[in-house]
Formats: C-alpha cells, structure tokens, sequence
C-alpha cells in the first residue's frame, strides 16, 4: 500500500511542479491576448479611427469618411441609410472639421447579397413556426392524454381524425401553390370556395375527434384540446412559405 | 508486510468498512441526505419546468397539463433551440450531449455537483474520528498497519458514497417517472448510473479531506467542522482565483502551485460526453488519495 500510496503523491507532485512552466506560459500568452484586444479595442475609438477616416478621406475623395452635417449619410456616403451602421458624434471630430460626423460605413458587399439576411430570417421564422406548431401539436395531446385517460382504440380513432384532416389541408394548401406557381391567380369564388373546403375539414375533424371520445371523458376536456388547429401538421408551414414566396 | 499482503489487508478493511456502514445507521444517513437532496432537487425543477411549460401553453392557446415533460422534447429535438442554447454555452459538443439526456438526468448532475463535496467531506470525517475517540481503533490496528486501517476505511467509504449516489440516482428517477410525462425509463436511469461515476470521482478529493482530519481530530464534529470549513475555502479560492478581480492578482508561482490542487479545477471536466472525463476523474483521484495521507505522518505517531 505504501508503494501505491508514494506513486500517487509523487504523481500528484510531479503534475503540480511539471506543470508551473507550461502553465506560466499559458498565463504569458493569455496576458498578451489580453493586451491585444484591448489595443484593438481602443483602437476603434481612437487615433487608428481617425487615421482610418483620414486615409478614406484621401482615397475615396472623402466620400465615405466626413460628410457635412446637414446632408444626410445617405447622401454623403453614396449608400441606403440602412448600409451605415453608426452615426457617431464626434467631439474631436467636431473640433477638426467644423461640426462634421464621423461615418462609419459598412464594407462593401456583393450584389445580391441583400438577400442573404432577408433569406436567414425568413428560414427562422418558417423554424419558428414549425417549432410552434410541433409545441402546440405535443401539448394539446398529451392535455387530452392526461384528461381523458383515452385506451389505445379511441387513441388510434382520434389520431387517424388528426391524419386526414391534415392530409386534405396540405393537399389543398399544395393545390393552391400549384396554382399560384403556374402563374393563375385565384379570383374571389376560388379563395372562397378554398376557405369553405378548409373550414369543413376542419369541422369534420373536430367532429371525428370529439367522436372518439365517451361523453364522461369529454366532460371537463378544455376546448383546445379538441381544438383542430391546436394539431395542424407543422409541414403545412413549408407550403405556406413556397406560397409567400411564390406571391 | 509484503505488497500484496498490504493491499489485501487494505481490502478487507475496505470491505469490513462498506459491510458495517450499510449495517449502521451512517450509510442509512448518507442515504438519506444524498437521496433527499437529489429528489428535493429534482422535484424543485420539475416545477420550474412546469411554469415555463404552463406559460409557453398558454401564450400558443393549447391547455396546460399537470405535468411537464411534453414540450421539452420536442425542443430536445429542435435544432434551432440547440443551436441557440449552443450561442449560450459557446460550447457545441457539451451543449448536444446535454440535450440527448432527460432533462432530470443534467439537473442531477449539476445538483449533485453542489451537494456531494459537502456530504463527502462530513462522511470522510467520519472514518476514524469516532474510534479514536472511543479508543476502538487500538484493536483494529493489532491485525494491520495503520496505513492499511486508513487507506482501507477510506476505500471503503467511497464505495458507501457510490451506493449512496446510486440510492439518490433512484430517487430522481422516481421523480422523472411520476412528476413528469414522456420519459422513457430506461435512458432515464441508464442515463442517471452512467452519470454516477462521475459523481463519485468527484467525491474523491473532498472525501480525502475529511479522512485527513479525522486522522487528526478530537472528535468526530471537530473533524466534521474542519472537512466542510477546508470545502468551503475550496470553493471559495476557486472562485476568487477566476473571477475577473482574482485573475488580476499577480499571485505568480503561488497561482500555479494552488490552481492544480483545487478539485473544482477538474469539475467541468466531469461534463461531457465519451470518455473525456476519465482523464480528470484520475486526476481528481490522485488528489483524494494525497489528502488522505497528508495528514497520515501524525497519525503514524498518534497514541490510540
């Protein structure tokens, strides 16, 4: 025991003296890490800015670097309002240049790449809802679960309700997109009688889900749990898009 | 004493140790502080879950269950909610493992985190304190060495904190399987054992302190009152030396020396997937076994 016992500790010592050097040097580079981004920091709002607005200034013919104060940065800097991204005032500045500001502008960008962002949130927002949707689907079930202790034959009966009614939707709903991308506009009567088509599905279903269960295990049941579009398939979110997007 | 009569010696004390604990009421109490802690715990979360979920329910109009359990996995599942939790943590592969086990399963961890140094540290001070003082352990030492008497019992007693962590493990998994729905109950308790290794890696080196002060101590409550006090000062050194005023102390060779002595150096470590945690339960064993024999030199000369 006593053989084991002076491995570990001399283990253990050769672990904490062995690693000081490398440790300190960790340190050494973590403190110059340090310094460096704090140089950077100041940098931004310092002399480097100001020699940066001067260089700008030098070679781009002063467009984007200090545009006078009563023209908007819009105008100053050749680019949309929304491609500045910050108006600072600038006391120093001031000084120098009789009451300019100093524009920041952003680098330039590829055509098309305006779309990019508007693409990136248009995803989130489709993930968004369909996150929304799988919520809405699992909580409203597992409530029915828990308020009508339903067995596994009425289960079977309200989710095969929950599975035409979703197949007639996205059938509809692909219809619809069909329509739309082969360039015909529904009219009046069209989105009518889609409208009248979804809602009697709908109503078909929550009469089939209501169905499924006895009287007593409806008694006290909240209402959105038999609520149809509480179990809308979350699919019919990515049609809904290729629709908006086809508009 | 040949080697292997030394470690022989060494595991019946261990076995010796375990077989009367269970039969006494200590291992009934670090039962029930380990198994109390752990399902307080769990069911406390339980309901914090269950207000996010209500809320979240409510403000989509679908009705609220009594339970929590079905919107989580459905965001378990969401790759934009892992994504954002990534953001959060900055760390991917902690972040994924995380949410591939049941959500009682990481609380426990964490929970247990907190709780196990303290109860380690008053169960270690309990090892020999108390037959010291009684002057039992007189007998016990004729048989074999003394190294092998503290070695032994402080073996031992690590096995009695694994029974204990696995007792604990059953509590929040009976706290999964009826406070909350969609659970499945095999990932949730193979979930929760696999995590019991690392629990007990993390006892080691608090476990150590307290079998150092109990090689020392008068009484039992002296050495139960100097365990928890050297823990606490753990934490607190820990948290000093990596807070942005303590990084900025020019501690030099001090900072390096101490660094690697704290445990909760290692403790992140212990969360992750695979085997990464390995490496640090071995280093978090080297330091319980150094603790334990610190303070073995004035046990040596110790008149029992």
């Amino acid at each position: 025991m006593k053989e084991v016992l002076i491995a570990a500790v001399a283990l253990l010592l050769g672990l904490v003296l062995g690693g000081i050097g490398p440790r300190s040097q960790i340190k050494v580079f973590e403190d110059k890490l340090d310094d460096r981004v704090s140089a950077a920091q100041n940098c931004r709002s310092g002399v480097g800015r100001d020699l940066a607005a001067f260089m700008g200034s030098g070679v781009g013919g002063g467009a984007s670097a200090q545009p006078a104060r009563d023209s908007p940065p819009s105008a100053a800097t050749g680019e949309s309002e929304d491609d500045a991204v910050a108006v600072v005032p600038e006391p120093a500045a001031e000084a120098d240049t009789a009451g300019g500001l100093v524009v920041e502008s952003a680098p330039p960008r590829d055509e098309g790449s305006d779309d990019e962002p508007e693409e990136e949130g248009r995803a989130d927002k489709i993930a968004a809802a369909r996150t929304a949707l799988e919520l809405r689907r699992t909580q409203a079930r597992a409530a029915l679960l828990e308020h009508t202790d339903a067995d596994d034959e009425q289960l079977q009966t309200f989710d095969s309700a929950v599975e035409s009614m979703n197949s007639v939707l996205l059938g509809m709903s692909d219809e619809l997109s069909e329509m739309l991308e082969a360039g015909t506009e529904p009219g009046r009567r069209d989105a009518m009688e889609f409208a009248a088509d979804a809602l009697d599905t709908l109503l078909a279903a929550e009469d089939a889900m209501r169905a499924s269960f006895d009287a007593d295990q409806l008694e006290g049941l909240p209402d959105s749990a038999v609520d149809p579009f509480s179990y809308v398939d979350p699919d019919i979110v990515d049609v809904l898009a290729e629709l908006e997007k086809a508009e | 004493m040949t080697f292997l009569t030394s470690l022989r010696d060494t595991a019946v004390v261990a076995r010796f140790h375990l077989m009367r604990s269970l039969r006494t009421r200590s291992a009934v109490l670090l039962c029930l502080a380990l198994t109390t802690a752990s399902t307080g715990g769990a069911w406390v979360f339980v309901q914090v879950l269950l207000q996010f979920e209500s809320a979240a329910a409510r403000a989509l109009g679908v009705p609220v269950t009594t339970k929590p359990g079905a919107m989580y996995t459905v965001l378990q599942e969401r790759e934009e909610f892992v994504n954002f939790m990534r953001e959060v943590v900055k760390s991917a592969d902690r972040v994924e493992w995380a949410f591939s086990l049941p959500f009682l399963s990481v609380t426990h961890f964490w929970l247990l985190l907190g709780m196990v140094p303290f109860l380690a540290a008053a169960a270690g001070a309990e090892v020999l304190a108390g037959d010291v003082k009684d002057r039992s352990l007189r007998y016990e030492v004729l048989r074999s060495g003394r190294l092998e008497v503290v070695m032994g019992r402080f073996l031992g007693q690590l096995l009695l904190v694994f029974v204990a962590v696995i007792v604990a493990s059953l509590g929040t998994w009976t706290i999964a399987m009826t406070c909350m729905i969609h659970q499945d109950p095999v990932l949730q308790m193979s979930s929760l054992l696999a995590l019991a290794p690392r629990l007990c890696a993390w006892s080691v080196p608090f476990l150590g302190v307290g079998v150092a002060f109990s090689q020392i101590a008068g009484t039992m409550n002296g050495a139960r009152a100097l365990a928890i006090g050297t823990t606490i000062v753990t934490f607190v050194a820990f948290g000093t030396l990596n807070s942005p005023w303590g990084r900025d102390l020019r501690l030099g060779f001090f900072r390096h020396v101490i660094e690697p002595l704290l445990p909760q150096e290692y403790m992140l470590a212990l969360w992750g997937p695979g085997s990464s945690w390995l490496l640090p339960a071995g280093l978090l064993l080297l330091l319980g076994l150094g603790a334990a024999v610190a303070t073995f030199p004035l046990f040596a000369r110790r008149k029992l």
